[in-house]
């Protein structure tokens, strides 16, 4: 009979070979953790990298990704039947010992090694791993603290992540709730002044210039909360786009003429180019007008008094280009980085402006298959682009 | 005694409760991570804490990138109450590290001597 002759220590390159090997799965598990594939992809290929890792037989986890109690079970290689219970009893008792100092379960037979995940101080959940040759040593215990470190902060990211969505779904229900509610008394309320405008058309000049600047003011509510109401739907993607041939020059001129009284009391020229008929674009109606709008009111409030706003309309291969420019102060390189995002302000502070046009007019144009930017020729500081389909000719 | 000498076990200065965290600490954060270390201290602390009213006073904290630990003001000193309470902690530790990590982390603690001179056995 002979005797087993004693291993040898792994020489110098060989220790090499498996430090680097640790190393690239290390940052492999960071990368999967930051990859765009759903969360049980991530962690479950994070698993497997573990499970080569450390060269065990199961890696599994239990975490509770929403923080509303309900706990999930992962495992590598997949369990079933019977052991899915059996694993997540063992892991359940030693995350409820962590979490509330319950009792601690007496089952290891030292071949499983679990530790907590944890992130922002909190027990997210807890990660185990199971070998049946040879024990865990200190060195592996090491690799395998980080990588717990790794998923509890992806758990800790996934928890911020959910809180936020349901945080801003909130915030845009309540923000389309009260546009809603907002609407139909402004409504009522603009009849009135409209009422009013007729009987006494034969007023003093400064009673109809009383009620007109009621009128706008009510108009640019309005508009704040069709705003508000359509981006909500936008964003949720819940607004039937009525897709149709537009003549954008046509448009143009339209919604120029509604803007003329408005203009004409600081005396500011309102030109469009060309005259219609002009290129068509594939576009919805309601919502380009009002993007189209919201830059006129745009131009409007920061146009000089005696300046100008052109508006023009033209085609660029398949694509219809719209420029809204105006001759008032160009924005600083600061703003225009911002420019298009929610409640983004301009240089007034916004007044009456909850700096949702702009944003309304990135989103209406996404919705369209357009775009929406702003640049500066040398004959206008200030001009938005907007980039749409043509309409396909017959 | 010089510094740079060899100290002899009567020269030296008695192991105080705060060494022995201390220690603790830093082998564990050493093998598990700062994070976990906190977790299982923490636990352990909140199991001696009905019997054990100063350890109200043990304070672990996140601050910023890294965890900090506050002390009960006694474990500073050479106390003999502050010891046991410390080797109390350690008995709600040990079961749990053992559960959670078999005897590998339980076996490096008792290979630091210090441990053992202040009757703190891990894997018993």
């Amino acid at each position: 009979m002979s005797a087993a002759l004693p291993e040898e220590p792994p020489s110098p390159a060989a220790r090499r070979r498996a430090r680097e090997l640790e190393a690239r799965t290390l940052i492999e598990i960071a990368h999967t953790l930051d990859s765009s594939v759903d969360e049980s992809q991530r962690l479950t290929r994070s698993l497997t990298l573990l499970k080569t890792l450390l060269r065990c037989d199961r890696c599994s986890m239990l975490f509770d990704a929403d923080g509303e109690g309900e706990r999930r079970l992962l495992s590598v290689p997949a369990v079933e039947g019977e052991q899915v219970a059996g694993l997540e009893d063992r892991l359940l008792g030693l995350l409820r010992a962590l979490e509330d100092n319950a009792a601690v379960p007496h089952e290891s037979d030292g071949h499983a090694v679990a530790l907590p995940l944890v992130g922002l101080d909190e027990v997210r959940g807890i990660v185990a791993v199971e070998r049946s040759t040879d024990r865990f040593t200190t060195d592996e215990m090491r690799l395998f603290s980080v990588v717990a470190a790794q998923l509890g902060g992806y758990l800790t990211m996934l928890r911020l992540n959910r809180e936020l969505v349901a945080l801003d779904r909130f915030k845009r229900e309540m923000s389309a709730l009260a546009a809603h509610d907002i609407k139909g008394p402004l409504g009522a309320v603009i009849g009135m002044v409209d009422f009013l405008s007729l009987e006494l058309n034969q007023s003093p000049d400064y009673v109809r210039n009383c009620l007109n600047d009621i009128r706008t003011a009510c108009n640019r509510i309005h508009r704040v909360t069709a705003n508000l109401l359509d981006l909500a739907r936008l964003e949720s993607k819940q607004l039937p786009l009525q897709l149709a041939s537009l003549d954008i020059a046509a448009l143009l001129a339209t919604l120029a003429r509604h803007r003329t009284a408005q203009a004409s009391f600081r005396d500011i020229r309102i030109t469009v180019r060309p005259a219609p008929p002009g290129p068509r674009a594939r576009a919805d109606e309601d919502l380009l007008s009002r993007v189209i709008d919201n830059l006129l009111d745009n131009a409007l409030r920061y146009a000089p008094v005696h300046g100008r706003i052109e508006m023009e309309a033209r085609w660029t291969g398949e694509r219809v280009q719209v420029r809204v420019g105006n001759d008032g102060p160009p924005v600083s390189p600061v703003a225009r980085g911002t420019i298009f995002d929610k409640f983004a302000r301009g240089a007034d502070g916004g007044r009456m402006n909850l700096g949702l046009g702009l944003y309304f007019a990135r989103v209406a144009m996404e919705a369209q298959g357009g775009r929406i930017w702003l640049e500066e020729t040398p004959e206008l500081p200030v001009v938005f682009g907007l980039e749409l389909p043509a309409a396909a000719t017959s | 005694m010089n510094p740079g000498m060899p100290a002899s076990p009567e020269d030296r200065a008695p192991t105080t409760a705060a060494d022995l965290f201390g220690l603790l600490w830093r082998m564990l954060s050493d093998m598990l991570g700062s994070a976990t270390t906190a977790t299982l201290l923490r636990r352990s602390r909140n199991a001696v804490a009905q019997r054990a009213p100063e350890l109200a006073e043990l304070q672990i904290d996140r601050e910023g990138l890294e965890y900090r630990y506050r002390l009960p003001a006694s474990w500073l000193a050479a106390d003999a109450q502050a010891v046991n309470t410390m080797r109390d902690i350690v008995s709600e530790l040990r079961p749990l590290l053992m559960e959670l990590t078999g005897a590998v982390i339980l076996n490096q603690l008792d290979a630091n001597p210090t441990f053992a001179e202040s009757g703190i056995i891990f894997s018993r």
